[in-house]
């Protein structure tokens, strides 16, 4: 099966390098059909996780996500030129689903450890959320 | 029930990495999930007995999604915040 989503990856990677159009609705109407099409595969790829968290077996799926991952940002820089030009296309889902990507595609290695540890019952370090917006209160903010 | 959030260290740095207006309405997000967690999430697939809260955004029109994992503590009255995922749309 994951060579079956490698397959329509490699389409998808393809087409969102250049969305085709004539004009500017039908560039738009192909976008969002991509972006469909995308999610559909991203839906494949997150079913073979499973559902216990992260763990070394699934190694073999950062590439495929990282591909997803960055043909997902792809489609969202073209959205945004539509929108310059006046066409708004709904991202929502597209970008729920990057984020959801985001701890196999960018932070495997953290996530992986964490389930570890949390498996074996160790509670990590954390400090109250109060504390540490009293502190960035403080603080001057990074720049936009 | 509410609880009291409680951020890790990454989660911590993913909120020092952003500017205002857009952390105030994480802390906001934070603090809204705390009052209510059992129905703002899901179970998250990514982390070992773990939920996922999403947030969305509008800055200058742009969507800003927010994606918050988070583990319930064996306290029952604290909410491990694991991880905050920013993605910025059109």
């Amino acid at each position: 099966m994951v060579a079956v989503l490698e397959s329509h990856l490699s389409l998808l990677e393809r087409e969102a390098a250049d969305p085709s159009g004539t004009n500017l609705a039908e560039r738009a109407g192909f976008v969002e059909d991509l972006i469909v099409l995308h999610l559909a595969v991203f839906g494949g790829m997150e079913r073979h996780l499973g559902a216990d968290g992260l763990t070394e077996a699934h190694r073999f799926m950062v590439p495929l996500f990282r591909r997803w991952v960055h043909t997902a940002r792809s489609l969202i820089i073209t959205a945004r030129d539509l929108r310059a030009a006046g066409v708004v296309i709904h991202l929502d889902p597209l970008l729920s689903a990057i984020n959801r990507a985001k701890p196999v595609a960018e932070d495997f290695d953290h996530f992986v450890e964490l389930n570890q540890r949390l498996d074996r019952g160790h509670a990590g370090s954390y400090r109250p959320l109060a504390e540490v917006v009293d502190e960035l209160r403080s603080e001057p903010q990074p720049p936009r | 029930m509410s609880y009291d959030p409680s951020l890790s260290r990454l989660a911590e740095q993913r909120l020092r990495a952003q500017s205002e207006p857009l952390r105030s309405f994480i802390v906001a997000s934070l603090e809204r999930l705390a009052q209510s967690p059992a129905s703002l999430s899901q179970p998250a697939k990514t982390l070992s007995h773990g939920q996922i809260a999403e947030f969305k955004f509008e800055q200058l029109g742009v969507s800003i999604w927010v994606t918050i994992r988070f583990l319930y503590g064996q306290d029952e009255q604290t909410l491990h915040i694991e991880d905050i995922a920013i993605e910025f749309g059109a």
